[in-house]
């Protein structure tokens, strides 16, 4: 029961933080600031937890007593802060899926044209904002007029380019 | 007994484990295998195997139900939450544009102007991209060359995405 309580506890603190921390100023480098705030709460709540573990209860459950409870704690609260990341960044970009839906869904019963979407949804709304986080994300570099990979970006279209290998993908995705 | 309780408490990495080797294997040697009935396979089969371990688990420190159960309860939502980090690393391959962008890059030696890429890949492919995946789900369907909600999971999400945008970034869209 300690490593539930206490795990829930510790993401609860995680979450608090970084919701206090968004309404106060939303930072620039968004992902590494959520990175930042987990590590943080990890390492000193995990720290206070097991120096002082003989003191602190919640809810009438003492704090976690052996070494393996912390590594539960750890393996789930990473667990967790690694989905809400990925989650987040399906929030900080507009999926077009999504808007294509919401689209549709506002027209009701009348429905849509395929020629609203290509009006609404053009290069600049989906595609130059995307290029541009290549850049900000350090994944791309622009030289004499043509974009070129970093070492970064080239380390994640390897990535990706082998996985879909793996996985016999054949379509171009997108 | 204390690699047990080792193995216990890493139980949804293995479960994740096993999960992606389901997974890829249904993909790879399966004809025409879905993307997403793969994903799910493999999670079901990573779930299989976390049930196993919790089990032995369970019988080998002669704890009863009840009081294994908070314990459990931890590890599930581990792995369901890496099980969603995997489904969203496949996701952003076959869907992300910034993915694809990467991967047009890849291909070419000196790089690309901005021409060059919308060549490659651009606006009318993306919806191409989407309204075919929407149609093929049913989450929209084409009638009378109008487009109308389908399946309303897809729309549900949608507002579910929407709610959580304007709660944690206060605002409803990017170019806002």
């Amino acid at each position: 029961m300690s490593v539930l309580v206490f795990s829930l506890l510790l993401t609860a603190v995680a979450f608090i933080v970084h919701f206090i921390i968004w309404k106060i100023r939303i930072p620039v480098h968004q992902k590494s600031i959520l990175l930042c705030i987990s590590s943080v709460i990890l390492i000193a709540g995990l720290g206070i937890l097991f120096y002082r573990k003989q003191y602190i209860s919640l809810l009438g459950v003492k704090a976690p007593q052996e070494f393996h409870e912390y590594l539960q704690i750890s393996v789930f609260f990473i667990s967790i802060s690694l989905a809400y990341m990925v989650t987040y960044s399906a929030l900080e970009a507009d999926s077009p899926s999504l808007v294509m839906i919401m689209t549709i869904a506002k027209s009701g019963s009348r429905g849509l044209e395929k020629k609203i979407f290509e009006q609404k949804m053009n290069n600049e709304i989906l595609l130059s904002p995307r290029i541009q986080d290549l850049i900000s994300e350090k994944l791309a570099y622009v030289e004499e007029g043509k974009y070129k990979l970093t070492p970064k970006g080239l380390m994640f279209a390897r990535i990706f380019s082998i996985y879909r290998k793996i996985l016999k993908r054949s379509q171009a995705g997108g | 007994m204390k690699a047990m309780v080792y193995l216990h408490i890493f139980s949804p990495v293995v479960g994740l484990g096993v999960n992606v080797i389901c997974q890829i294997c249904y993909c790879r040697y399966r004809l025409n295998a879905s993307l997403l009935k793969s994903t799910f396979l493999g999670f079901l089969c990573g779930m299989a195997i976390l049930f196993g371990l919790e089990a032995i688990y369970i019988a080998q420190s002669a704890l009863t139900i009840p009081k294994a159960l908070p314990s459990v309860s931890v590890n599930l939502i581990s792995y369901a939450s890496l099980g969603y980090c995997y489904f969203h690393f496949i996701n952003l391959g076959e869907t992300a544009r910034r993915i694809r962008l990467l991967r047009e890059l890849i291909r070419s030696q000196d790089g690309l102007s901005m021409d060059e890429i919308l060549k490659h890949y651009n606006a009318k492919e993306i919806i191409e991209n989407r309204l075919s995946r929407l149609l093929k789900s049913g989450q929209v369907v084409y009638k009378d060359n109008r487009y109308y909600i389908g399946k309303p999971v897809m729309f549900f999400m949608s507002k579910a995405v929407l709610f959580l945008k304007v709660f944690i970034l206060g605002k409803k869209s990017e170019f806002e």
